[in-house]
């Protein structure tokens, strides 16, 4: 059951700061102990191929190139996946996914996430340590339509909800449904939610404006009883002279000794690039069990406080570690063991739309700004699930990628001059223009058994130019419609 | 041992193969073709998004300060007396079953959401299926072109869906983006024709390509969302080598029935549904939202009452010409009730312990009020409904037995409802 105490001594953490390559290495260990502990043999790490399509989706939120993947195939030094970690967290689509990230996690619901975002990529761009983007969005100030202060817009600027999206976004828990009424299954009250609150009593008293009106107490609409700022766990703060609340919350919130705090981002973005929590759930870590909390999560949590609150090396280390680099199964338990095939999200797929069509760089709009981008959007949002496994595509997303302009202008070989451009290439044979469309769509060449299949196809009419022509076209709208296409193994 | 050994995959493989016309149950392949075929039963949820205020509806207090300012009318039922902004429903009072003792404990809109379409509040355990995906699987067609669970308008219920009933029961969301109030009213699934004309043999050279490209993913990586995204490109397809039956042709309606509906999104969403009841469907929710009144309660649920009669009575007698009623539940339900109390801003606030939902259609007893709220609303004081109980109804009302269970890919059983009992007086 769940534990109140939420701040501990820590554990102990002196000594220099670990490198990432020491923080893999200590994540192998645990997590090949925990599978061990369990009789699980762990699965073994995937190739080039995989790797390479998941780091580029998982730090930059696209897939690679067709140049980008040649590049890292034809590399053959043996610390080339280290290298392109590192390349990818310097590159600037890195802060750019990372923003979109963080604004969803901390206004999932938001209509009016631009503002939060953008703050958060250039914080992510200068690498700030987390607990002072914590503090920053917890003492923001003035016009709510920009920097931190975007976040209290994008929620909502009203206690009830910042105290939810504060809870939930910073500490992983969820307690929405003590706001009406104590919650169900665990020991929070509505003093906690209210208490929480009431830190953010004074915020929202003028339109589009974050203000710090010194106010201590707050009154839910409909009651008549009046909720103190306390701290979630049960303590009352002390307000130092010219100490605003927001300030007094968020030393108590943002620090190394508050395990919520540090759990949450840690277990956060280890979901956000293994597409399964280290515990059960993100969203309700005050309902894990406290002996799961041990094995792996709680001392990821202080070594990472340790780091700096630094989120490159948080990423880099898990990204270098095997467990991050193991082959995905259908199905499994929660847990550090299983790697699931991942359902790209709608930013994800819109993306690599946009990069397999070479829409960003050669002629044509990007697909986000098009009608036909943002109606793929609005559907991709509305079918998007609640966990990285959830496919929920369904028959209107597939209806649009088979028939939408897009993808029938893309492989059509009248409209689209990324298709002509390598069905018409010279100087590329048939295989290699099969390879250049594989690499587009799926950023690896063909395996031998899909190259002779499809080689087939290409040369069904050996007379027919036409055809021949045709039949790539046909070869990519069936790559781009694919599940290889929306799904990540 | 038999359920453990009996994994996910092949239950899948399983469904699939019936979805291809072979039988559901192989080792039972004579009991469907002997029953012969049964007049199939549907039914359509009317989703009330955002908790409907009762007071306001269907359990007015005229008499008590709790009220406000809506005044009563009579029904075609004598002694039941619903809110004077539903007229052409309280001529259609001897349809409506309504139940005024709704008694629910979660007042949260997500989490009440996911509780009135599975009976049960969200878990990280088990993935619970919506009521309309456990529909899909009893009364549903898994043989025919169009997806048996069909949404209409519902935003928001992102975690809802077949849950561990998988892919095939999911549903299909339909939705406009458009404001312009015209072609929201035009329902449709964009998309059934390629953009650009595509030669019949290049179609079929695509789709083999396709579907090769899709078992081998399926063998070498597996898992629900790659299933997922197989069932969905299947449906796809036969949606398109159908053109959805046409369903989604509202103008071939006479203009009258379209004006009868309403001509906004709920109303022709409501006349959407029929159509798809008749191409097969089994299961269509249409949601109508707005009804979270935390201020202006009164104007708010005026205006979606206006909305709200016209398309409800008309599907209602639109059903009853054409033979459909005696075999179409009808359900209106939202996630809660809203308080008694009128608030400071002229709100009503989340109430989940005494509201109403209305049952009409299908075996439903109409022209009755089932339960009683007291004077003032706050309290149920006759006949209280769990959400188990009304969950148990539905499932009656449609013949189908409440306590029938699926089982997850694991092997654990899981009944239709748990718990519960169905309200006699309505089911009979």
């Amino acid at each position: 059951m769940l534990s109140l105490a939420i701040l501990s001594v820590g554990l102990s953490v002196a000594g220099p700061v670990e490198s990432p390559v020491d923080l893999a290495a200590w994540l192998d260990a645990r997590v090949d102990a925990a599978l061990a502990a369990k009789g699980v043999t762990p699965r073994a790490v995937v190739g080039d191929e995989i790797f390479l399509r998941r780091a580029y989706l998982e730090l930059t939120g696209t897939i690679p190139s067709v140049s980008e993947a040649r590049d890292f195939f034809d590399d053959t030094s043996a610390n080339k996946r280290a290298r392109l970690i590192r390349t990818l967290l310097e590159d600037k689509r890195f802060p750019e996914h990372y923003g979109r990230l963080w604004a969803r996690t901390m206004a999932p619901t938001g209509n009016t996430r631009g503002p939060l975002e953008a703050w958060f990529q250039s914080e992510f761009r200068k690498n700030t340590p987390f607990d002072q983007m914590a503090k920053a969005i917890l003492t923001a100030k003035g016009d709510a339509t920009t920097g931190p202060a975007a976040f209290y817009q994008a929620v909502g600027n009203t206690p009830d909800r910042v105290a939810e999206a504060v809870a939930r976004g910073f500490l992983g828990i969820r307690l929405g449904c003590a706001q009406c009424h104590n919650h169900p299954f665990t020991e929070w009250k509505q003093e906690h939610f209210w208490g929480l609150a009431a830190f953010f009593a004074g915020t929202g008293s003028t339109r589009g404006q974050v203000d710090d009106r010194p106010v201590l107490t707050i009154t839910p609409m409909n009651s008549s009883k009046e909720y103190s700022a306390q701290f979630l766990d049960g303590t009352a703060p002390t307000f130092p002279k010219g100490r605003s609340p927001r300030a007094v919350l968020a030393d108590w919130l943002a620090t190394p000794e508050n395990r919520f705090f540090t759990a949450n981002v840690v277990g956060r973005v280890w979901r956000d690039l293994c597409g399964n929590g280290l515990v059960s759930s993100v969203d309700d870590l005050d309902s894990v069990d406290p002996e799961e909390r041990k094995l792996i999560l709680d001392e990821l949590a202080a070594k990472f406080a340790a780091s700096g609150f630094n989120m490159r090396w948080l990423v880099e280390g898990i990204c270098l570690s095997k467990a991050y680099q193991r082959a995905s199964a259908g199905s499994g338990e929660p847990g550090p063991g299983w790697r699931p095939v991942r359902t790209l999200s709608p930013e994800q797929v819109l993306a690599s739309i946009d990069q397999a069509l070479s829409l960003k760089k050669g002629r044509g709009l990007s697909l986000r700004s098009s009608q036909e981008g943002r109606a793929l959007m609005a559907q991709l949002e509305e079918a998007r699930g609640a966990t990285p496994t959830d496919f929920k595509g369904g028959i209107p997303q597939a209806l649009l990628l088979m028939n939408g302009s897009t993808i029938t202008e893309a492989t059509s070989l009248d409209a689209s001059l990324t298709l002509r451009a390598v069905v018409e290439a010279p100087f590329l044979n048939e295989s290699e223009k099969l390879e250049t469309l594989f690499l587009a769509a799926y950023s690896r060449p063909p395996r031998p058994d899909e190259r002779e299949r499809l080689l087939k196809v290409v040369r069904a009419k050996p007379d027919d130019q036409d055809a021949r022509r045709q039949a790539y076209a046909n070869i990519f709208w069936a790559l781009l419609n694919s599940p290889e296409f929306v799904l990540c193994p | 041992m038999i359920a453990r050994e009996f994994g996910r995959r092949d239950f899948l493989r399983m469904s699939l193969a019936s979805a291809f016309g072979a039988a559901a149950c192989p080792w039972l392949p004579g009991l469907a073709a002997a029953a012969g075929k049964k007049p199939s039963k549907a039914c359509i949820v009317l989703w009330m998004s955002g908790g409907p205020s009762q007071m306001d509806t269907w359990d007015l207090k005229p008499d008590h300060k709790n009220g406000g300012p809506f005044k009563e009318i009579a029904t075609a039922v004598p002694g039941v007396r619903i809110s004077e902004h539903l007229p052409k429903l309280a001529a259609a009072g001897k349809e409506l079953g309504i139940i005024r003792s709704m008694t629910t404990k979660e007042g949260e809109h997500n989490r009440a959401t996911q509780l009135l379409h599975t009976g049960q509040l969200p878990t990280d355990a088990v993935a619970y299926p919506a009521l309309g995906s456990l529909l899909a699987k009893e009364i549903g067609d898994p043989d025919h072109d169009l997806p048996s669970y069909v949404t209409i308008s519902t935003r928001g219920q992102n975690e809802l869906g077949s849950g561990f009933l998988g892919p095939l029961y999911a549903p299909l969301a339909v939705s406009g983006i458009s404001d312009d109030p015209n072609s929201r009213a035009n329902l449709s699934i964009d998309h059934l024709k390629p953009n650009r004309p595509i030669g019949g043999s290049d179609q079929d050279a695509r789709r083999k390509l396709l579907t090769e490209m899709q078992d081998d993913f399926g063998k070498r990586y597996g898992g629900t969302a790659a299933a997922a995204h197989a069932a969905s490109y299947r449906k796809a397809q036969r949606m398109v080598d159908t053109e959805a039956h046409g369903a989604f042709r509202l103008d071939q309606e006479p203009a009258k029935l379209r004006e009868a509906y309403g001509r906004n999104r709920f109303g022709q969403g409501c006349l959407l549904a029929r159509r798809l009841l008749e191409r097969g469907v089994s299961f269509v929710e249409v949601a109508l939202d707005g009804w979270d009144t935390h201020l202006e309660n009164f104007t708010a649920v005026k205006g979606l009452s206006e909305t709200l009669d016209p398309a409800f009575a008309t599907l209602l007698s639109d059903l009853k010409t054409r033979g459909m009623l005696e075999n179409t539940l009808v359900v209106w339900m939202g996630e809660f009730g809203r308080t008694p109390l009128i608030n400071p801003q002229k709100g009503r606030d989340h109430f989940p312990a005494a509201w109403s939902t209305v049952l009409a259609g299908a075996s439903v007893k109409g022209g009755q009020a089932i339960g009683n709220t007291g004077k003032d609303g706050t309290t149920v004081t006759q006949r209280p409904v769990t959400v188990v109980d009304f969950l148990a109804t539905i499932f009656s009302a449609v013949g189908v037995d409440p306590v029938k269970e699926n089982h997850t890919w694991d092997g654990r059983p899981i009944p239709l409802v748990k718990g519960g009992t169905a309200i006699e007086e309505l089911i009979g």
